[in-house]
């Protein structure tokens, strides 16, 4: 099933759809079975939350791998994301879905690594010497050769992070517009501004590398 | 309807994003814009870039997660230890206030003990040291006085004999 074919029309009600907080493959579970395991987590059955963990690791770790490219560094972070939304077990409302709840969990903890790393590279880059390379330097040459997902991903990351998380979460990870409001506590209406402005931005920036490659290409074609 | 909101609606309806009657809307003004055409032609390459990408590198992500192991038995590893920790926290500051009195208590007890053994005892070094000729074992204090008075009496008995 491509990226593409999953996504779906926004005439239907998300809350009626099936919930796309599964693994992406089918409506193997649902929110009432989730929410039957955090009970049962919460009476002192922690296999129920191996459960849980199992039902969500791939798509959380695929959702983190958008933001952070290590796949080590986004199993740690995801590994994370686990311990603390089991430690935070007794806040969740059970009358509520559990796939929001705890994506964002996951999606504040890894925004949250990244500005703790982009503040350490701030730091260094003042306070250190200039010769000293950045942590995992986000922006490269453009005339590196890339292929597409990484070339996008440079783009992407151009973007400021209220609209860059809209964009990831929606066109990278077809999250629906409601889902994405739910995750993030954000109005769905909110939601489809910032997608609206994210989407603007990034057509910008992608017009704007395209040209800077060309104008590369150029040059270097010009002198051999 | 103004060209800014034409843009706005096409950049929705190229990720689907768009109800229908807004989108016959937006296609009514797309037949008369030229402009706002090709802003929706453009939005709809980089969203095809978009969505290539993420096909991509999901394709990426699927074979870096073959034969990974499940997170769970890390994540169970860690959360019992915390739920250990938390145990033994709890159990630390629930038996701070039983402690610190328990440790009151103790050392009232010995205070008062010693108090006690002091009083019985005292007397009898000097007693010793001023009776050395008519040294005479001193009378067992009180056992209802003093726990220990075995020790006590041998030390004082020691110092008495040469
Ligand atoms: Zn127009």
């Amino acid at each position: 099933m491509t990226a593409h074919s999953r996504r779906k029309e926004q005439t239907q009600p998300d809350t009626d759809s099936p919930s796309q907080f599964d693994d992406g493959m089918s409506a193997e579970h649902d929110a009432a079975s989730d929410a039957r395991l955090v009970e049962e987590v919460r009476r002192g059955d922690q296999d129920a939350y191996g459960e849980l963990v199992r039902r969500y690791e791939r798509r959380l770790l695929r959702l983190i791998l958008r933001f952070v490219s290590d796949f080590e560094l986004a199993r740690d972070l995801a590994q994370e994301v686990f311990i603390r939304a089991y430690e935070r077990l007794d806040q969740f409302d059970p009358s509520r879905r559990f796939g929001p709840w705890f994506f964002r969990i996951g999606v504040n903890l890894t925004l949250d690594y990244l500005r703790k790393r982009k503040r350490r590279g701030w730091w260094k880059l003042f306070s250190e010497s200039a010769t000293e390379r950045l942590p995992e330097p986000e922006v490269e040459d453009p005339r590196l050769q890339m292929d597409l997902s990484q070339e996008v991903r440079t783009v992407i990351e151009q973007i400021p992070e209220k609209y860059r998380t809209v964009l990831v979460m929606r066109d990278l990870e077809n999250f629906s517009t409601s889902e994405i409001a739910a995750i993030t506590d954000r109005k769905e209406a909110t939601i489809r501004w910032r997608l609206i402005e994210a989407r603007k931005r990034f057509q910008e920036l992608w017009i704007k590398r395209l040209a800077a490659e060309d104008a590369s290409t150029d040059a270097s074609e010009s002198n051999s | 309807m103004k060209c800014k909101q034409a843009r706005a609606f096409a950049s929705l309806m190229v990720g689907n994003d768009l109800e229908s009657d807004s989108r016959a809307q937006l296609q009514r003004h797309l037949a008369i814009c030229p402009d706002c055409r090709d802003f929706t032609h453009q939005m709809s390459a980089s969203m095809s870039v978009l969505q290539e990408a993420g096909h991509e590198s999901a394709l990426l992500t699927q074979s870096q997660m073959v034969g990974r192991a499940s997170l769970w038995p890390r994540v169970a590893e860690a959360v019992t230890q915390k739920s250990l920790g938390n145990l033994r926290n709890r159990w630390f500051n629930g038996s701070v206030a039983t402690l610190a009195i328990a440790a009151t208590v103790l050392a009232m007890v010995s205070i008062f003990q010693t108090l006690n053994d002091r009083v019985v005892i005292t007397p009898r070094p000097n007693s010793a040291h001023f009776t050395d000729a008519n040294y005479a074992p001193p009378t067992p204090p009180d056992p209802r006085m003093t726990k220990s008075p075995s020790l006590e009496r041998d030390s004082g008995t020691q110092a008495t004999t040469p």
